[in-house]
């Protein structure tokens, strides 16, 4: 009677693992196909809303999120598992012992070996055949029995060592991603320069000592940058480094990324003034000059003083109360309120325009244009905590120690028998085994045959 | 002396000539089955290769570092390495016949080159400047090209399967078990290649820019289905002892699987999306 497949070893089984890689399959395709984590409305437009009702409560908008999604990487863990513990194990553990034979009868059987006669003693050619093997890098032992020495060797035991550790591996990368899951964290800080805000679950603050970006020649983005600094509650430093994109700072367990930045929607870093007026023209006309935000900035040789008090992106005035805001953090319409000065006199009182250069009533003496800015940004900090990455790491090394081993490394298997023979002669009868296909094996054979035989004839030289 | 930039596009379409050539000669050869001719194609195939790779090397001197970050220098890279295993099974096996149809493939990944932008990028976005870029592309092209050998052993496999065994065209294929065991021995050598170079180091990478080692992005989850399907055929194949036709056909979904996640760049969006 056929044993009949239990529960366990079924889940164990190699026919469970292609179906659940299959399935996987399957899912990943369709992760594709749709696109994902869009809004529900936007798949409705597009599907319509019968088919949007059978397929939105699937999941198939956001398949790698789903329950049933970690279902399957469970059943595949499981599978794993089971089969690590049934097969791979048991197969890791036969490759490391020496399996001997019953007796030098065996040796037919395989389809590799041969035998042949020697002149020297016993003791003198096994010497010389373990100084073979050990220079082939072989593990070997050897035993006596019924007037015949046997010695088993074996070569390329990492192949199963690596199958093992390449299949658990893959159960620790999904633990690395659980454990991500349950205890990290992730969200964006926003920090204006010299701002700080507080690390989640730390007592420490993250503070930005400055961005900086970097633009090519042709105003496409070469490089930004942060230097920042995590800070106690004191405001004493603890650790500084300059982050950016590829270089992020890690200390006790979080990780802080340069992930993105913007532009202040109320400073800049300095505008770019052309002022004409009384006193302020010079032989060539109006003066132009750059002024930082927000500090009195005295303008050339003229003695009075520039003042750059408030930045809006995108203007707009409430025509009853006069108040100035920003319609949007865009920079549709940039106006800078600017203020002259010479000695207590005010001699201007404005807000500027960067695209409206001429909207200034004639009656003003003074004449403000607002030609140019640069931007003040603020950095974009991603703030991570990842509990899984020392699994997910330890996963890929063993992972990628476990492929090289079980793809690269060939097993074999040598069986030699020395039997005593009268008059001091020996035989010496050799058979061997090996993954590699026959093709391969046959030649390598061979070579094993006139090494050995040369290698006992000179004694171990 | 012309500029290295110029020259190097040069070389480049010169090396598409030479491919050409070859692949015309090759089917020259697997019409007439004249060993002269199929020396020629794998002569023409030497120096195109020889003018590929002065491509690379002058494209590498004018940009100060290996090119590796455009569609256009990825697709170079993988043509590239497909002829160099090309070499490598001719030298190991004789077999002038399976150039015949790696050759093909390279040809075709020259005319995708082709069509693409060929600008020299000096300066990279700032995410692109890692050294895990250039071990995440070169190893998973290198990987990759390895299943370009598998994919052609395959077509051998079914042309020689579907003839009769009396044809003289079958009769010039090597021995249906010996394309079995190339193809497989191809996969052998681009499934860990492509596993470390592909998913691991690109997660490793993924991890030092943007925080997460994996985000469901569609190259990645593209990479996954070619690595789900050899993973498959490999679980077939050792355990279940699948071999031939259904063996062949499996490793062909995976080539298959392979080129439109190569190509996914070119319509999908994502984080891959670099041109």
């Amino acid at each position: 009677m056929a044993k009949k497949t239990s529960w366990f070893e079924f889940l164990g089984s190699v026919r469970f693992a292609i179906f659940l890689l299959i399935i996987l399959t399957v899912v990943s395709l369709v992760g594709i196909v749709i696109p994902q984590d869009l809004p529900d409305g936007q798949y409705i437009h597009q599907w319509g809303r019968l088919l949007s009702r059978i397929l939105l409560p699937l999941g198939v908008t956001h398949v790698f999120t789903t329950p049933w999604f970690y279902l399957l990487l469970g059943l595949l863990s499981l599978n794993i598992l089971v089969c690590a513990v049934l097969k791979l194990w048991k197969k890791m553990d036969n490759a490391l012992k020496f399996r001997f034979l019953p007796s030098s009868q065996e040796l037919s059987q395989f389809k590799h070996s041969f035998s042949f006669k020697t002149s020297g003693n016993e003791a003198a050619v096994k010497d010389a055949l373990q100084g073979y093997l050990k220079k082939g890098s072989y593990a070997f032992s050897a035993q006596e029995s019924a007037g015949a020495v046997q010695i088993a060797a074996s070569r390329g035991k990492l192949k199963e060592i690596g199958s093992l550790l390449f299949h658990v591996s893959i159960v620790i990368i999904f633990i690395g991603g659980l454990v991500a899951k349950l205890g990290g964290y992730s969200y964006l800080s926003e920090l204006s320069n010299g701002a700080s805000a507080v690390v989640r679950e730390r007592d420490f603050r993250v503070k930005s000592d400055g961005f900086k970006l970097e633009r090519n020649n042709d105003g496409s983005v070469k490089s930004f940058k942060t230097n920042l600094s995590l800070i106690r509650f004191d405001n004493s430093v603890i650790v500084n480094k300059i982050i950016e994109v590829n270089s992020p700072l890690a200390y006790e367990g979080i990780r802080f990324y340069q992930s993105s930045y913007g532009e202040e929607p109320d400073a800049v870093e300095n505008a770019t003034l052309k002022i004409s007026g009384p006193g302020i023209d010079t032989v060539s006309g109006p003066s132009v000059e750059s002024v930082p935000f927000d500090a009195p900035a005295a303008w050339e040789k003229s003695g009075c003083t520039v003042r750059l008090l408030r930045f809006v992106p995108d203007f707009m005035i409430d025509m009853a109360t006069h108040e100035v805001s920003s319609r949007s953090d865009k920079p549709e319409n940039p106006a800078l309120n600017v203020v002259l000065l010479k000695g207590k006199d005010t001699l201007f009182s404005h807000w500027v325009f960067l695209k409206y250069p001429d909207m200034h009533s004639e009656k003003e003496k003074y004449r403000v244009q607002f030609l140019d800015y640069t931007p003040l940004y603020y950095t974009g900090i991603e703030v991570r905590k990842n509990p899984g990455v020392p699994f997910i790491w330890a996963g890929i090394l063993f992972m990628t120690f476990g492929i090289f081993c079980m793809f690269y490394v060939a097993k074999r298997n040598l069986w030699i028998f020395i039997e005593k023979k009268e008059g001091g002669e020996a035989v010496v009868s050799l058979a061997g085994s090996s993954n590699r296909e026959h093709a391969g094996f046959d030649m390598e054979f061979d070579r094993i045959k006139t090494e050995v035989e040369q290698f006992v004839l000179k004694g171990g030289k | 002396m012309g500029n290295p930039a110029n020259l190097e596009l040069q070389f480049f379409w010169w090396a598409f000539i030479g491919y050409s050539a070859a692949c015309l000669t090759y089917i020259v050869f697997l019409v007439s089955g004249k060993s002269k001719v199929s020396a020629t194609a794998t002569g023409l195939m030497a120096v195109a290769f020889v003018l590929h790779t002065a491509a690379m090397v002058l494209r590498a001197v004018v940009l100060h570092r290996i090119p590796l970050t455009n569609m256009f220098e990825y697709i170079n890279l993988f043509a590239w390495f497909a002829a160099v295993f090309y070499f490598a099974v001719l030298y190991l096996y004789r077999w002038q016949i399976v150039g015949a149809f790696i050759c093909p493939v390279i040809f075709m990944l020259m005319v995708a080159g082709s069509l693409l932008p060929k600008d020299v990028e000096m300066q990279l976005v700032p995410a692109l400047q890692s050294y895990w870029l250039k071990i995440h592309v070169t190893v998973a092209a290198l990987g990759e090209a390895a299943f370009v050998v598998a994919f052609a052993a395959n077509i051998l496999y079914f042309i020689k399967n579907g003839l009769s065994p009396d044809s003289p065209f079958s009769q010039r294929l090597p021995d249906l078990r010996k394309l079995d065991q190339l193809s497989y021995k191809a996969i052998t050598v681009g499934y860990p290649l492509f596993t470390v170079g592909a998913l691991f180091a690109g997660a490793i990478w993924a991890e030092q820019a943007w925080g997460s080692f994996w985000s469901w992005d569609p190259k990645e989850v593209g990479s996954l289905i070619v690595w789900l399907v050899f993973t498959a055929y490999l679980h077939a194949r050792l355990v279940k002892g699948w071999s031939g036709t259904r063996a062949a056909v499996l490793s062909s979904i995976g080539f298959l699987c392979t080129v439109l996640t190569f190509l996914a760049n070119l319509f999908l969006k994502g984080l891959h999306s670099y041109g």
